[in-house]
């Protein structure tokens, strides 16, 4: 039982580490969606792992640190209200998906990153009184097709890489 | 495939909406190439002729944008805000597409968009 804790713990930090990484990649890369501050959400890759391996409350938490951490390392304050958004929609969405069941992975991931880039966009909408209807109209297909892309790009890679991962787990099982 | 039913359902969906959305989008815009409305905080601050080079900064509570006008196009080549995402967007011109510069309140828009946003109910009515 507490070998099952500290493993999930160390898989926690692994996954953390990853999500870090990927954030930084995202924010030098500048995938900025057009609209300022959207970013693809290529770290959802970690919290997507983490619902699979370990569960959905931990995956919660790796979702709320990612942003937070990213955040206050290489973004600033708005990355972060605009990606806890972002991320807590997207979470919630395959929560909610993987809870139903009967979905895989690479969709499950291409519709959180669509209502990870939604939950950007409803950000934008409420902590500024810029964007008029038009704006909006505009933007949403692209956040929709690029959200879903990005998401699915990400869930296939999860899918290549969950059975190492299991294996990798498993084998640790049975050797403690 | 009966397997990936349930992904397949929720795959089209997402797909359908992205085609109306678009279809909507497609069918909204007739804007006036030469021209853009430049708003802070959702109120019209001015218009800009952009067959007219020129220089200016927008100043708000929320801070400054440098605007420049240069060659039918316009863009925000300078800013105080977060993460100058608005300078980054750089030239567009009056029929593709918007600088925000959502830190300031700031957004650059096609003219005909009205402030009254008619165009977006007119594309809902139908
Ligand atoms: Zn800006």
């Amino acid at each position: 039982m507490h070998s099952r804790i500290r493993k999930n713990i160390a898989l926690m930090g692994l996954l953390l580490a990853i999500a870090l990484i990927l954030s930084y990649v995202e924010s030098l890369v500048g995938l900025d969606l057009l609209v300022p501050g959207v970013k693809l959400g290529l770290s959802n890759l970690s919290v997507l792992m983490t619902i699979v391996f370990i569960g959905i409350p931990e995956a919660f938490v790796i979702c709320v640190l990612k942003v937070v951490l990213a955040g206050s390392m290489f973004g600033n304050m708005s990355m972060m209200i605009y990606g806890l958004c972002g991320s807590l929609l997207s979470f919630g969405v395959m929560a909610i998906l993987v809870r139903i069941g009967g979905y895989h992975l690479p969709v499950i991931s291409a519709t959180g990153g669509v209502f990870h880039n939604m939950g950007q966009m409803l950000v934008a909408l409420f902590v500024t009184k810029a964007l008029n209807t038009e704006f909006i109209l505009f933007y949403i297909p692209v956040l929709i097709i690029s959200g879903f892309i990005a998401g699915l790009i990400t869930g296939i890679i999860a899918n290549l890489i969950t059975p190492a991962l299991k294996k990798a787990v498993n084998k640790g099982d049975s050797t403690s | 495939m009966a397997k990936y039913k349930k992904d397949i359902i929720l795959t089209a969906l997402i797909l359908l909406s992205f085609l109306a959305f678009w279809l909507i989008r497609s069918n909204g815009s007739k804007a006036d190439p030469k021209s853009v409305n430049i708003y802070v905080d959702g109120v019209l601050l001015r218009a800009v002729d952009l067959s007219v080079d020129d220089e200016f900064r927008i100043e708000s509570k929320h801070g400054y944008n440098d605007i420049t006008v240069k060659d039918g196009k316009i863009a925000v080549t300078g800013s105080d805000c977060d993460g100058k995402d608005c300078v980054k967007t750089g030239y567009i011109s009056g029929n593709n597409g918007y600088i925000a510069c959502l830190p300031h309140g700031l957004l650059i828009s096609p003219k005909g968009d009205d402030s009254d946003s008619k165009g977006g109910v007119d594309a809902f009515a139908y």
